[in-house]
């Protein structure tokens, strides 16, 4: 009974282990890896990715934080110019089908169109994996990536916290000030913010 | 007819007139309504007034507290005040926790709430026969979708130099609201606050036992919002167990929030200590 013990305790150590969820990404920890499909029919993988920044972007077209962002040509603006630099930028969308802000491939790209939109590429993601995957509650929410995989930013897409358009011109943006910083070889001054928009719609 | 008669109707009316507001107390949002009242009859320099915004919701709709949790943010206020006269902060009634579908925990208000707000006359502030009160709020009213949404809403009060009166009209709103505030934490409790790694431990010595408590944050990124609160029942009191936010990223000097024990509210500002032993 006595040499049992060590075993038992070791084999129910990693049953508990298996059990637990898995802890939450934070920003300094490595990027999880992903597969992510996109509306332009292209697979996209992290790991292929290396050497390059990436951006995530939680997308819901119906939630008003987000039509803040869209409508304004904020989004679209800061898509255009950073992906002009060479970083990658994922919209990511999250939906569960039949919630709010699932879209097909052919609706999203139809949206992109009509909104000007600029990603590198927007990834559907209705069953929720890459969202739970990055812990991501809100749409917007904005993760940046650097280019050896590590959690550089996550949080608010900027500092006002609102579903105002004209709260845009006075708030600090976080994604674009994360963006600007890493790109120079700086540190990330303002690395996790809470983020501000409606909650994902996994269900 | 007499000319003098003519005018002074004239003049009676114009000043009728000048007693009404701008945009009416109570306006639309979505899916509700928000009213704008006065618990005084009047404002006066050198003293303060306290203004109530109640909120209805229609069934299922919720707004936000001041932290408003995973999700959504609390409503916005715009003022515009007679000269000399300023608004204090919101004094905000104990919220509810709003678990949401996907996993997510928000802070805040269904069926209905009012929040409660000073406007404080200063020397500058001069009597007038009428003067605008004006607001306007801008919210996110939520169910499984949000909403935003504007309301303009004004009051016209007279400002004068006694005291102001309290108004019967509101009398039973304020009390209501008054009773729903967080209170001070009553003498001969303490509440100690220690950070342990992966949470916050939270100690309170009340004098009984309990194992109905809960802690909002005022702070956002400071507590994991979804995750439960275990409750450690102890002779005098209880220790609750405060998960951390994913979002903090440095040790906080101190913790402020909400205690909710026993159904009422209490509020916490306690500074946080290394957790001594384990």
């Amino acid at each position: 009974m006595k040499r049992l013990l060590p075993h038992l305790l070791i084999a129910i150590f990693a049953l508990v282990m298996l059990a637990a969820p898995a802890l939450a990404v934070r920003v300094g920890d490595a990027a999880p890896n992903f597969t992510g499909t996109a509306s332009n029919g292209q697979t996209y993988k992290l790991s292929d990715l290396k050497g390059k920044f990436v951006v995530l972007e939680w997308h819901n077209n119906g939630c008003p934080y987000t039509i803040k962002h869209y409508q304004s040509g904020n989004m679209q603006r800061l898509q255009k110019e950073w992906t002009a630099k060479g970083i990658m930028w994922f919209t990511v969308i999250s939906s569960a089908p039949g919630q709010q802000g699932y879209v097909t491939a052919a609706q999203e790209n139809d949206y992109m169109k009509r909104m000007n939109a600029a990603p590198t590429a927007a990834l559907l993601d209705p069953n929720g994996q890459l969202g739970h995957l990055y812990d991501a509650k809100t749409t917007p929410q904005m993760i940046l990536i650097s280019p050896d995989g590590k959690l550089l930013y996550d949080g608010a897409i900027d500092s006002k916290p609102s579903a105002d358009m004209s709260d845009i011109r006075g708030a600090k943006n976080y994604i674009e000030q994360a963006l600007t910083e890493a790109t120079s070889g700086k540190a990330v001054s303002q690395a996790a913010t809470r983020p501000y928009g409606c909650d994902v719609k996994y269900r | 007819m007499n000319l003098t008669r003519i005018v002074l109707a004239a003049s009676l009316t114009l000043s009728a007139s000048a007693y009404a507001a701008t945009a009416p107390a109570t306006a639309p949002m979505p899916h509700g309504t928000v009213t704008l009242i006065s618990e005084t009859t009047s404002l006066a320099p050198q003293h303060e007034t306290w203004l109530g915004l109640h909120f209805t919701l229609e069934p299922g709709w919720h707004t936000y507290w001041t932290n408003p949790g995973d999700s959504g943010t609390p409503p916005h206020l715009t003022w515009k005040l007679p000269a000399g006269f300023e608004a204090g902060a919101i004094s905000w009634p104990l919220p509810e926790r709003l678990p949401l579908a996907g996993g997510l925990t928000d802070y805040g208000y269904q069926k209905d709430v009012t929040l409660l707000v000073p406007i404080k006359g200063g020397t500058t502030a001069s009597p007038a026969s009428s003067a605008e009160v004006d607001l306007q709020i801008s919210i996110v009213v939520c169910r499984d979708l949000c909403i935003p949404g504007k309301a303009q809403v004004a009051l016209a009060l007279p400002v004068r130099a006694a005291p102001p009166a309290p108004s019967s009209a509101s009398a039973a709103l304020f009390a209501s609201a008054r009773s729903r505030l967080p209170q001070p934490l009553p003498a001969g409790w303490t509440v100690r606050v220690s950070d342990s790694k992966n949470d916050f431990l939270l100690a309170a010595d009340i004098g009984k036992q309990t194992s109905q408590a809960f802690f909002f944050p005022q702070d956002e990124s400071q507590i994991a919002n979804s995750a439960s609160q275990p409750v450690e029942a102890s002779p005098k009191g209880f220790r609750l167990r405060l998960k951390k936010s994913d979002e903090l990223l440095k040790p906080i000097a101190r913790l402020r929030g909400v205690l909710q024990v026993d159904g009422k509210g209490y509020l916490v500002d306690a500074p946080v200590t290394p957790a001594t032993g384990r």
